[in-house]
């Protein structure tokens, strides 16, 4: 069985699955409190699940807002080395792609909130198959023809009249992360390199994204996508 | 039982067994502050989660036992910067549903009292204690032997390792300005510059007793400097240094022998990362000696931040028999000094389907 986590919108979420099927699933939408309910959540799965042995932890690394998205990685890790279980991460957009590519007819954009304004988002083959991203930006200051694709996600439904909004704004959870690491690791698939962000105080300048590219499986570790800034932001 | 500490810059893992100490491991992102003069509170969020798991394998391999072996885990749960604790009660609470063991929440400033114990024994039931790092100046009654802590008085403005890092910064000496004063102060002379005493005379003294500021004598340095440039005289940065610390050390021991006696208590406890300086260890054993006071100051690596603190004070509240936290405690930057376990109940509006 695996357990997952994602902590990478307002939205807490756990899951227990076997193989692709959802065992037990609990979630909590607060912008503020992963810190405090994950670790209940976590338990009341377990507990819904009939404590059943996991053998692997997947979680959503993001891109997010950083405080939360540290939660779940750091929940993630900890629970690694207690069952002395692998930990595997994907990026919370690539989950959420997969999850959508079975109702996608086209290639499309997944867009996640970050806050102040802007969005997280990467391109998507109508498959879920990652083109390009994760970027952090003001959905205005993206491409025109890109922000003609349609989009989707809560970034997305955010952006108003900037996007092509296809109407759909769900936020990454626990089973999407759950499922395509699930599927990845089955397929043998190599896990990535940890990405640092060497982009400049405070921007994206694409480097995450570059060093990205090909690789869906990645260490438990947060796609931040830009450096931290000074003033604690 | 495992501590875990993550309040500002210091991701620190301890074990001890009840006041043994079995391995105290830290790992600090002091370096990748340096430069910004102070601490950034995500570049330390982000050290933490890149530390936690190697420095937790490093403090189980120091201690010789594997996670499986400990029977109860403790972490700071405030003050300090949220996004640090985060993910240091993130990383207990984990630990503790999946090992299936206890967790107690506790105050950081707790353990800097309770740490001694480690070193010199148990704690008599009431001692006074100074507790002074970059982020608190704090005079505290402790009781309980180390568990039942009343505030008596605190900085109003910088804590004392703050002004220490600020002046620092002035004289042009690295960051943390704490360890660089106390050396350059070994050359100069304490009595060169009559820097000013916050809060110890007339009114101010009656008011705020067991209170601290430092703001003043911060900008009295700032003052002297900018007049001895306008003047094209020579800045001494030994004489300044040492004139500074003697103001801000003179105010601490005087205050907190104060409050000894006030009180009617012969113990004295010193803490936080500037128990560290030198002056301040030999002023305040010249004045308890004076005094009839005994004085208990851990060795400096128990003085700074650590996880060895936070273990203690769990391991005494496990034998105190107090209930453990669960696993809903929040993280606060202003946890009141009187808690030392957090608890609170399951939150409500948790959603459950298949």
């Amino acid at each position: 069985m695996i357990l997952g986590i994602d902590t990478s919108s307002a939205r807490t979420s756990t899951a227990v699955l076997d193989a692709d099927r959802v065992v037990a699933y609990a979630e909590h939408d607060d912008p503020r409190r992963h810190g405090e309910v994950l670790a209940g959540l976590v338990q009341q799965v377990l507990a819904d699940a009939g404590h059943p042995s996991i053998d692997r932890i997947a979680c959503g690394v993001g891109p997010g807002p950083y405080t939360g998205l540290r939660v779940g990685i750091a929940t993630a890790v900890a629970l690694g080395l207690a069952w002395q279980v692998p930990v595997h991460g994907a990026c919370s957009l690539d989950a959420r792609a997969a999850s959508l590519a079975s109702t996608a007819r086209t290639a499309f954009v997944l867009a996640s909130d970050a806050r102040r304004g802007e969005v997280y988002w990467a391109q998507y083959t109508a498959d879920g198959t990652r083109l390009d991203g994760p970027f952090v930006c003001r959905a205005r200051d993206i491409d025109p023809d890109i922000r003609d694709w349609p989009w989707s996600g809560e970034g997305a439904a955010l952006a108003g009249e900037a996007v092509a909004f296809t109407g759909d704004a769900t936020r990454p959870t626990a089973v999407d992360v759950a499922r395509l690491v699930q599927r990845l690791v089955s397929q043998g698939e190599p896990v990535g390199p940890v990405v640092e962000s060497l982009a400049a105080h405070g921007t994206d300048d694409g480097s995450t994204a570059a060093r990205l590219a090909g690789h869906r499986l990645l260490p438990p570790v947060p796609l931040y996508v830009r450096r931290p800034d000074a003033m604690g932001g | 039982m495992l501590g875990i500490e993550t309040s500002c810059d210091e991701t620190g893992i301890g074990v001890v067994r009840g006041r043994t100490l079995l391995s105290d491991a830290v790992a600090s992102s002091v370096d990748e502050h340096a430069r910004f003069g102070g601490v950034v509170p995500e570049v330390a969020s982000r050290a933490h989660l890149e530390a936690m798991a190697p420095t937790i394998e490093r403090a189980c391999g120091q201690a010789g036992i594997r996670l499986g072996d400990l029977d109860a885990i403790a972490v700071t749960a405030g003050p300090g910067l949220v996004g640090s604790l985060l993910v240091g009660t993130a990383t207990a609470k984990a630990l503790a549903l999946g090992l299936g063991i206890p967790l107690y929440g506790v105050n950081h400033l707790a353990g800097h009292v309770v740490v001694d114990e480690l070193e010199h024994g148990p704690l008599p039931d009431g001692c006074i204690a100074l507790l002074v790092s970059g982020g608190h100046t704090s005079l505290v009654l402790v009781r309980g032997q180390g568990t039942d802590l009343h505030p008596l008085g605190a900085t109003l403005d910088d804590a004392a390792g703050e002004a220490f890092d600020k002046v620092a910064r002035l004289l042009d000496l690295p960051f943390p300005g704490g360890p660089w004063i106390d050396r350059a102060a070994r050359e100069g002379a304490a009595d060169a510059i009559d820097f000013p005493r916050g809060l110890m005379i007339g009114n101010d003294a009656a008011r705020y007793p067991y209170d601290f500021s430092f703001s003043g004598v911060k900008s009295a340095v700032l003052r002297w400097i900018r007049k001895q440039q306008s003047e094209g005289a020579a800045i001494s940065v030994p004489d300044v240094a040492a004139s500074f610390q003697e103001a801000v050390v003179d105010v601490l021991t005087r205050k907190a022998i104060a409050a000894c006696r006030d009180h009617g208590i012969d113990h004295l406890v010193l803490g936080g990362g500037v128990a560290a300086n030198s002056r301040l260890r030999a002023l305040a054993e010249e004045r308890c000696a004076e005094q009839g006071i005994e004085l208990r100051i851990p060795r400096p690596g128990l003085c700074t931040d650590n996880g060895a603190m936070i273990a203690a004070l769990g391991a005494k509240l496990v034998s105190n028999g107090m209930p453990p936290s669960g696993l809903g405690f929040p993280t606060t930057s202003t946890l009141a000094l009187s808690t030392v376990v957090s608890d609170e109940p399951a939150p409500s509006g948790v959603s459950s389907s298949q």
